[in-house]
């Protein structure tokens, strides 16, 4: 079903809010990896506030919840706005992070929010999601799994020994969302390994494959809408293409914007300004 | 007991998955006569994750969260390959989630003999020691190994270093219980000249050279470790009071492991000597026997050692 204007205006005003809100983050804390964050505000949005989660109540590992796993732990942080706004803590937080006694780090620990594991290295989290999802359909339970990943993280081969178990065993209730934004920490993707036609690679491993725009709330919501109502046998793989350091000029115009920070000042601007692309 | 350490854990799981439908099974494509019986009866909580340690243990991991207890299965040297799936997904998880994981490794020291070194685990102990929250089950014949099954009951996580071959018997009784210490006493003289600590394969050698002591007129006090992480220190260190100690570990002398538990316990100037394997890596072939001898650890020989090192003590203290 396509959305209404209504709704299209809705998500766009939440991903720019969310998009503010992550700079902030790092305004406080520099060490936020803020290009690897700004690639995923519009593709979480969508996510969380479209209501393709079952997410029955905001507390942390709420019965009859969907399980999602933020793999992409660095890049992950533009989520803590998301689950103030849904009420799994005080929004106050948002200012508190890094504290000694804050809930919220530079990267996302366990124990909150909808963080069902520890991120941050790479490449552990479709492992973990491929447990989960086997453990679900075992107990009968009709939950969703979902893996916010990288394209960089894909370079680990714990990965791929995930990737091919999923495969094996149909995961039909797992997902992964891959934010493409094909750079990696030294540079693009393409001149370390290609992920050129990667679909190729997971269908030749019984994945269900999409590719969407990840920064227009549209394509992204069909891209979801459509993966989320196939009831094939697959596991599903959904490509965002995307911008590292979107709405940042001197970030997306960087090879190495995954290492790059912003001063407070030009934080307040683009918050100001909003988003330069 | 005419089986192996790793057929008594399985009989345990095997009888137990009967009852709790809440165990998983996962193996890195590993096997065992009794696993062929366990995998065809139970093939929903059954799984070969194929040849994948760091798999293994984030299945495991995912799996333990939704509520499952596991098992994991695999050579003991391959678990090192996931050695940080281990320390975030389990060992730094555990702080947040409930998690009950009992990882089965088959192959402690050098028991995978003729494979060589490549097949070959001697870091293990150490290397799991190091890690906060994980505890190192160590069974030294069949029948403390079925018995260290009860430790898997309760939520935690556990490394079972297992040996591949089938162990001289030292618990001859079949209702030995696992002791809540971590550890127990093998044979306790009414006036020992020294104590004797081993774990593992080692245990049997060591029964063995306590017997060979006792040829030449040495009592040796012989205490099994069982745990290696979380035993009861300070119990233990009321039986190492005012002895010569002696360790003995199919494991690296220095570097972690059962000798460093009892530098930590022994007192000022009490003696200690480590027998374990040296730091380097053995690559002439072998059985285990003739691999442990090319490591310097070799029954007859440590005997003639120890009475050197007691009669030298004593004159020393006369």
């Amino acid at each position: 079903m396509e959305m209404s204007e209504e709704q299209i205006n809705f998500l766009r005003c939440k991903a720019d809010w969310v998009w503010q809100q992550t700079l902030l983050l790092h305004g406080r804390v520099p060490e936020v990896r803020i290009a690897s964050c700004l690639s995923a505000c519009d593709l979480l949005s969508v996510l969380f506030y479209a209501g393709f989660l079952s997410l029955p109540e905001p507390t942390y590992l709420c019965p009859k919840r969907d399980r999602f796993i933020a793999s992409k732990g660095h890049g992950s942080l533009a989520l803590f706005p998301i689950l103030a706004d849904l009420g799994f803590f005080p929004v106050q937080e948002l200012e508190n992070i890094a504290h000694p006694e804050a809930i919220l780090s530079a990267i996302p620990a366990a124990g909150f929010g909808t963080f069902e594991t520890l991120n941050g290295s790479l490449g552990h989290g479709l492992g973990l999601a491929c447990g989960m999802a086997l453990a679900l359909r075992t107990q009968k339970k009709d939950a969703k799994v979902i893996v916010l990943h990288g394209d960089g993280e894909l370079y680990e081969g714990a990965v791929w020994e995930a990737i091919m178990l999923a495969g094996q065993l149909e995961l039909s209730r797992l997902y992964l969302i891959v934010d493409c934004n094909a750079k990696s920490m030294l540079g693009k993707c393409d001149d370390i390994i290609s992920w050129h036609n990667v679909e190729a690679r997971f269908e030749a491993f019984g994945w269900e494959c999409r590719r969407c725009q990840g920064h227009d709330v549209e394509s992204l919501h069909a891209a979801l809408q459509s993966m989320f109502q196939a009831d094939s046998a697959k596991p599903k793989l959904l490509l965002a293409d995307t911008i590292k350091g979107h709405g940042v000029p001197e970030l997306e115009n960087s090879d190495i914007c995954h290492v790059l920070g912003l001063s407070k000042q030009r934080i307040d601007q683009l918050v100001e300004g909003g988003r330069q692309t | 007991m005419n089986a192996s350490m790793r057929d008594a854990i399985l009989n345990e799981v095997y009888k137990d998955l009967q009852q709790d439908e809440e165990i998983f099974f996962l193996s890195a494509d590993f096997g065992a006569p009794l696993l062929d019986q366990l995998r065809r009866d139970f093939p929903q909580r059954f799984l070969n994750v194929g040849i994948a340690e760091q798999n293994l243990v984030n299945v495991a991991a995912g799996l333990a969260l939704e509520g499952f207890r596991l098992f994991t299965y695999a050579i003991a040297p391959f678990y090192l390959r996931a050695l940080e799936q281990i320390r975030n997904n389990l060992c730094l998880l555990s702080q947040y989630r409930r998690l009950n994981v009992n990882m089965l490794a088959v192959g402690a020291g050098c028991s995978y003999d003729m494979a060589g070194p490549t097949h070959h685990c001697f870091e293990d102990i150490s290397v799991l020691r190091s890690l906060p929250g994980i505890e190192v089950v160590s069974p030294s014949d069949t029948v403390a190994a079925a018995a260290a099954y009860c430790l898997t009951k309760k939520e935690g996580l556990r490394y079972f270093r297992l040996d591949s071959k089938i162990i001289e018997p030292l618990y001859v009784q079949e209702d030995f219980i696992w002791p809540k210490s971590g550890w127990h006493l093998l044979s306790n003289p009414k006036e020992p000249d020294c104590c004797l600590l081993s774990t593992g394969y080692m245990s049997s050698m060591t029964a063995q050279i306590a017997r060979l002591l006792q040829e030449q007129g040495i009592a040796a006090r012989h205490i099994d470790i069982l745990q290696l992480k979380y035993l009861d220190e300070e119990l233990l260190k009321k039986q190492l009071t005012q002895l010569p100690l002696f360790s003995f570990e199919e494991a690296y002398i220095g570097k972690g492991g059962l000798d460093s538990i009892l530098h930590k316990l022994r007192e000022p100037g009490q003696n200690l000597k480590p027998y374990g394997i040296p730091d380097r890596f053995e690559t002439s072939h072998g059985n285990r026997r003739e691999t442990l001898k090319a490591y310097g650890l070799c029954p007859e020989k440590i005997v003639e050692e120890i009475s050197k090192i007691l009669i030298k003590s004593k004159s020393d203290t006369d």
